[in-house]
């Protein structure tokens, strides 16, 4: 007698734990859509990036997005494969994401725990206009921003 | 015997109670937040088209013979105004910028770009479109009407290929050629993706002018 009460405990409480951890899962899911979004907007919500922009822009992100970990980084279109493979040996081997480049851009918080092996990632890459200047001339060209979010476990 | 019989019916309607509520927990998580979860996908897929806009409202190109980058933006309009829109060299420039912004995407994904000068049914339209062939990427252009153009995105959905696109209104100018005299009028530039490979009918658009 005491089998089928157990056996019932059992299948209702692991469909209960199952349950819980889909929810949150899906929760995270959105939470960190919703963050990549607001990340990258912080960025491309000038049009054209520039030294400046990117500063200010990276100043705002670290300060108010404090709910994920994120890291952003800018590269050319023909790098943005490389870049993505890169995040990928970083994470496998516990390095800061996009730690070499110019521009990147990172939370004290993100900085110091890095997305640990398995851990839900979401990478996605946009296109932005990128201004460099000379003397005589004013060029906007193509560059892509890669943005990286996890959560805060 | 019966209360031993009875307390194993309970038992037995305990544990069918156990596994029906279990079910339910199941289904309803598994349900939980799909829609949400496709819409914060489809959320992001549309910041890339929006971004597609930004970058093309404010990339620069050179122009030959000109020693300084100008706006692509600009140079369109210039376009619009001289009634030059559909031909060989917007269609590079163009493509030239558009090109960059898709090259992560690979061949996945074709493209397609219009310029509406007006905002009425009839308002004369440029529709600039990119599509993955086995030969490589084929670019084509158009002159068509708001009417046109509806008709061949109308013509996209129906073949279930769930174009993204992302359209912002903007100010042109334009030169009545009997008069002589310029105006300002509102126009609309857009843009559509859609998944590479599918067949899409440009009837409606008129034929290639590039």
């Amino acid at each position: 007698m005491i089998v089928p009460i157990v056996l019932a405990l059992f299948v209702f409480f692991g469909a209960l734990g199952w349950a819980t951890s889909a929810v949150n899962r899906t929760n995270s899911e959105v939470d960190m859509s919703l963050a990549l979004i607001r990340v990258a907007d912080a960025f491309a919500q000038w049009g054209v990036l520039t030294d400046d922009t990117w500063k200010t822009s990276c100043e705002a992100v670290t300060t108010k997005i404090q709910d994920v970990g994120f890291t952003v980084c800018l590269t050319s279109p023909e790098q943005v494969g490389n870049v993505l493979n890169s995040i990928k040996n970083d994470i496998k081997s516990g390095n800061q994401i996009c730690g070499g480049m110019t521009y990147s851009c990172a939370s004290a918080w993100s900085q110091s725990h890095p997305p640990r092996r398995g851990a839900p990632l979401l990478v996605r890459y946009f296109p932005v206009v990128f201004q460099t200047s000379t003397d005589t001339s004013v060029r906007n060209d193509v560059n892509f921003m890669v943005v990286v979010v996890w959560p805060r476990e | 015997m019966a209360k031993g019989v009875a307390t194993l019916m309970d038992t037995v309607f305990l544990l069918l109670i156990a596994s029906v509520a279990a079910a339910i927990l199941v289904s309803a998580a598994a349900n939980y937040g799909k829609n949400l979860r496709a819409q914060a996908g489809d959320l992001l897929t549309e910041y890339y088209v929006r971004q597609i806009i930004r970058v093309v409202s404010t990339a620069t190109l050179n122009r030959p013979g000109c020693d300084t980058p100008d706006y692509l933006l600009a140079y369109l309009k210039e376009k619009v105004m001289y009634n030059e829109v559909a031909d060989t060299a917007t269609l590079k420039n163009l493509g030239d910028v558009l090109e960059d912004v898709m090259k992560p995407l690979g061949d996945a994904y074709d493209y397609a770009f219009y310029l509406q000068v007006g905002t009425g049914a009839d308002a004369n339209t440029y529709v600039f479109m990119w599509r993955h062939k086995s030969s490589g990427l084929e670019a084509s252009c158009y002159s068509t009407t708001r009417k046109g153009l509806v008709q061949w995105r109308d013509a996209l959905v129906s073949e279930h290929v769930s174009p993204r696109a992302y359209s912002v209104p903007t100010r042109l100018r334009i030169i009545d050629e009997k008069s002589g005299t310029s105006s300002y009028i509102t126009g609309y530039m857009g843009v559509f993706l859609w998944p590479s490979g599918a067949k899409i009918d440009t009837f409606s658009l008129g034929t290639n002018k590039c």
